[in-house]
């Protein structure tokens, strides 16, 4: 026996909602998640009329549903938006340079304007390059700290006022998680926030309108759609805490669906203590991004890249800021113990 | 008895690298003397196509929690109650199965404990600075 929809009664459903429970037809679902993402958007007043948005798109699913989203919205709602694409190269052979193509087809699609800023046209190092350096130990951190100055740097050449991302209700619960577990407050408190305040220049604020989709109705609602995404685990070994935080979680939904969203809840409504101790927020004296040291973690990796030290910008190095901004040469212990590459 | 049964499978999302790549198969499950079933479906596929990794796919007698699937094109949570019991008769003649893993990033490599420590010892110097 079908199960019909519980909305319209007439369809057959083709889903079980996870944070509702509702059983859905195709119509209904896609009105469903489409107008959710609406009311996300305008309870947090994320975007305003006349405002140029860029999408950061990887060619991923979440993405490619986030793009969509936001052009039918914006149609259908009229926020006087003009939509954009940012993408970043890390210059990873057989994996970004597929999903770019993705991104291509993306822009064909959705008939946006599409930028691909480059990790090797803007630090001069791919990944791939890193990878031969570093080895496959600390890559993510290069990566990870990289992207999300390169999707700035972009979002800066574009001139755009605000930068959408694609993380979803899965992604923010496991940050929660992992913030917890790592005891990073600073983070802890702030990553459940739909949006980042403005933090100065060069940093656009971002925000995350499929902040409260559950990644299965993502999927799902890509698959329905048909729309073009790539999937395929990057080649380069993911960061295994984090791994360990998303099998948990998924495993804890398969038992109780809402508790993505009750971890998502939890996160927004923490407080905490005075006088916890936060890093102060300045600016790097090098390149002029936001950074709680005197040089940005961005600026350290790549100095430690290009003197030949990838572990400088791995672990507790900041006592060595000062030599480095003032480009004294390192005693021959310090660059010992930077230069070991163990594999 | 029952007659074999067609299949046509489609692994997606990232799962059909548990199985060379291969996204489309059409296959034929024997006749047996029970009616097929989800869960001796699965158990099939794992015996009879799945490449690597079975603990990626595989989790107690179902699929791994982050892996989809739709019968039909329906979202098999309809179907079967709670939701952790697999039991879906195969009714159909013919029908289609769709297994989509939901993140790419789930069938990364397993992890080293040094990897972890390392990333928890920058963490922590981020923090107390």
């Amino acid at each position: 026996m079908p199960v019909l929809c519980s909305s319209c009664s007439e369809k057959r459903a083709v889903l079980k909602r996870p944070k509702t429970g509702h059983s859905l037809c195709k119509a209904c679902f896609f009105w469903a998640f489409e107008e959710e993402v609406h009311r996300t958007i305008v309870a947090a007043k994320l975007f305003r009329p006349g405002e140029t948005v860029g999408v950061a798109a990887s060619g991923g699913k979440d993405s490619t549903v986030l793009a969509h989203v936001m052009k039918l919205l914006n149609e259908r709602h009229s926020y006087g938006l003009e939509l954009m694409l940012i993408s970043v190269d890390e210059g990873i052979t057989g994996y970004r340079d597929d999903s770019l193509e993705t991104v291509k087809r993306n822009q064909q699609q959705y008939e946006l304007p599409l930028k691909i800023v480059s990790y090797e046209e803007l630090y001069g190092w791919t990944m791939d390059a890193i990878v031969k350096q570093v080895g496959l130990k600390n890559n993510c951190t290069f990566c990870g700290v990289f992207r999300r100055q390169a999707l700035d740097r972009g979002a800066v050449m574009l001139k755009v006022d605000k930068i959408c991302t694609g993380h979803n209700a899965d992604d923010v619960a496991e940050t929660v998680l992992m913030n917890i577990l790592r005891g990073d407050i600073a983070r802890l408190r702030r990553c459940t926030a739909i949006s980042t305040a403005s933090e100065g220049d060069g940093v656009v604020p971002r925000c995350k309108p499929l902040k409260y989709a559950y990644e299965k109705e993502i999927v799902l609602y890509a698959y329905f759609k048909k729309l073009d995404y790539f999937s395929t685990e990057c080649i380069y070994s993911p960061n295994a805490y984090r791994g360990y935080a998303r099998t948990f979680l998924k495993d804890l939904e398969s038992i109780r669906p809402s508790s993505i969203m009750d971890i998502i809840h939890s996160g927004e409504n923490l407080s905490f203590r005075e006088g916890v101790k936060m890093p102060v927020q300045g600016t790097c004296s090098r390149c002029g991004y936001i950074s709680s040291q005197a040089l940005c973690k961005s600026c350290v990796l790549l100095e430690g890249l290009n003197r030949g030290l990838p572990k400088l910008g791995i672990g507790k190095h900041h006592r060595l800021h000062e030599k480095i901004l003032s480009q004294q040469p390192l005693t021959e212990r310090e660059e010992r113990k930077l230069k070991s590459v163990d594999f | 008895m029952a007659a074999p049964v067609a299949v046509h499978l489609e692994f997606g999302g990232g799962a059909e690298l548990l199985f060379d790549g291969v996204k489309e198969h059409h296959v034929t499950l024997p006749s047996q003397s029970e009616p097929w079933d989800m869960k001796q479906l699965l158990v099939w596929i794992q015996r009879n196509l799945l490449k690597e990794r079975p603990e990626l796919f595989v989790q107690g007698d179902t699929v791994r929690p982050g892996i989809l699937v739709l019968i039909n094109d329906a979202d098999w949570e309809l179907m079967v109650s709670p939701w952790s019991h697999v039991h879906c008769q195969m009714m159909w003649g013919g029908f289609r199965c769709v297994l989509l893993c939901m993140r790419e990033g789930s069938y990364g490599r397993m992890p080293d404990m040094c990897n972890i420590l390392s990333v928890d010892h920058q963490m922590i110097s981020d923090r107390v600075t």
